[in-house]
């Protein structure tokens, strides 16, 4: 027992300390109240959104609603699709039929968000892009099944680390702080998140929302 | 089974009982983070799971603050919501991995820093294990709890987590290739 006992506190000391030198990405450069000014704006471009988009969505469809305002999107190799709305909401999903998930990915135009919240510079340099936003030839970004989103191009990037969680939708840290995004996950969701929006009176306000699952 | 602190600084960062009535979200957020880290990447192998699954918990803290801060053990909640978190993390860990066979994205940023083939090893090995056991064993070297404190914050009883524990002890003694003392 006792060289297992030294073995594991050893094991887990290793990982203490080595968790000592990760930095804390997502929180070193804000605080709580940074957080929730943060993603208020995000949080109403997902209420927006799902007034949007659920129609399409309730009615079966599996691309946006092209007469709401998103332009027609073009499926790429993995199935993936993006549509970007004329207000300056970039929806992109993956979609893999009736028994499969459907995963959105649901904010304001990806440059626009990042450009608020970013230095667009790092951006281009981490997803090796010359433009802006990073783009390849069939859309901004793929969103796979487990939330992971990719802008393809010579060099892909991972640009966030979607997460899908019990809840109706999810807020996420990227390898970057400051950039939150919110995600749904299933089109009940988003019927039950429009009921939420209505029941807050479209005026969101974080603590109103109840993610906790 | 003998519970040892590993140190005593992560005694008293990952400590449950922190009372925090009159203390901010910030202050249990900088006690709780790396302690969490710590334990999600001792069930889950991955950094950026550790890093996901207690950034989540505490995003989860965060949206509810007002109702969790008037708990007993505030820290008793978070660990249970990270082990919870941890399990179902694991499909998602495993989509990732495709995307990341497809030579799409860099893995050199995910390393979990300086832990040495050795111990990785070792927690290899406790996440072979039920996940049960893997949770008991995590929480009582991880976070230097005792089996009453182990029971609480997975919801079972006392009986079961010495259950789980002599028989994650006795599978790791085989598995690591040590000596059980009877």
């Amino acid at each position: 027992m006792k060289t297992l006992d030294r073995t594991l506190e050893r094991a887990a000391s290793g990982v203490s300390e080595a968790s000592r030198r990760i930095p804390d990405r997502a929180w070193q450069a804000r605080n709580s109240r940074q957080v929730r000014r943060a993603l208020t704006p995000l949080v109403a471009a997902l209420l927006v959104f799902a007034l949007v988009g659920i129609p399409a969505l309730l009615l079966g469809s599996d691309r946006p609603d092209v007469s709401s305002g998103v332009t027609a999107p073009e499926p790429n190799p993995e199935g993936a699709w993006t549509g970007q709305h004329d207000e300056g909401f970039t929806l992109a999903g993956s979609l893999h039929g009736d028994d499969g998930p459907t995963f959105f990915f649901i904010g304001r135009t990806l440059g626009a968000l990042l450009d608020e919240v970013f230095d667009r510079d790092f951006w281009r340099g981490y997803a090796g892009s010359t433009t802006w936003p990073p783009t390849d030839e069939s859309g901004d970004l793929n969103v796979y099944e487990d939330g992971t989103v990719t802008v393809r191009g010579d060099k892909v990037a991972r640009l966030f680390r979607l997460t899908h969680t019990d809840g109706p939708f999810a807020l996420y840290w990227t390898d970057a702080p400051g950039v939150e995004i919110l995600m749904v996950s299933e089109a009940s969701d988003i019927a039950e998140l429009v009921r939420r929006a209505e029941a807050i009176d479209y005026s969101p306000d974080l603590e109103d929302i109840n993610l906790d699952h | 089974m003998r519970v040892i602190p590993v140190t005593s600084e992560m005694d008293t960062e990952a400590s449950v009982d922190v009372t925090i009535d009159r203390v901010s979200f910030e202050v249990f957020y900088s006690e709780q983070r790396r302690p969490l880290m710590a334990l999600a990447y001792a069930v889950s192998g991955s950094r950026i799971a550790a890093e996901d699954l207690a950034q989540e918990t505490l995003v989860a803290a965060y949206q509810s603050w007002d109702r969790i801060r008037q708990k007993e053990n505030p820290g008793t909640w978070v660990r249970r919501m990270l082990l919870n978190k941890a399990s179902s993390h694991y499909r998602r860990r495993l989509a990732e991995a495709r995307v990341l066979a497809k030579g799409l994205v860099g893995v050199d940023r995910v390393e979990f820093p300086e832990v040495t083939g050795d111990i990785d090893r070792i927690w290899a090995e406790v996440r072979r294990l039920p996940r049960r056991q893997v949770e008991v064993i995590a929480l009582a070297y991880m976070e230097g709890l005792s089996q009453v404190e182990i029971a609480r914050v997975l919801g079972i009883s006392k009986e079961s987590v010495n259950t789980h524990t002599r028989r994650a002890r006795q599978t790791l003694a085989t598995a690591l290739g040590l000596e059980e003392e009877v």
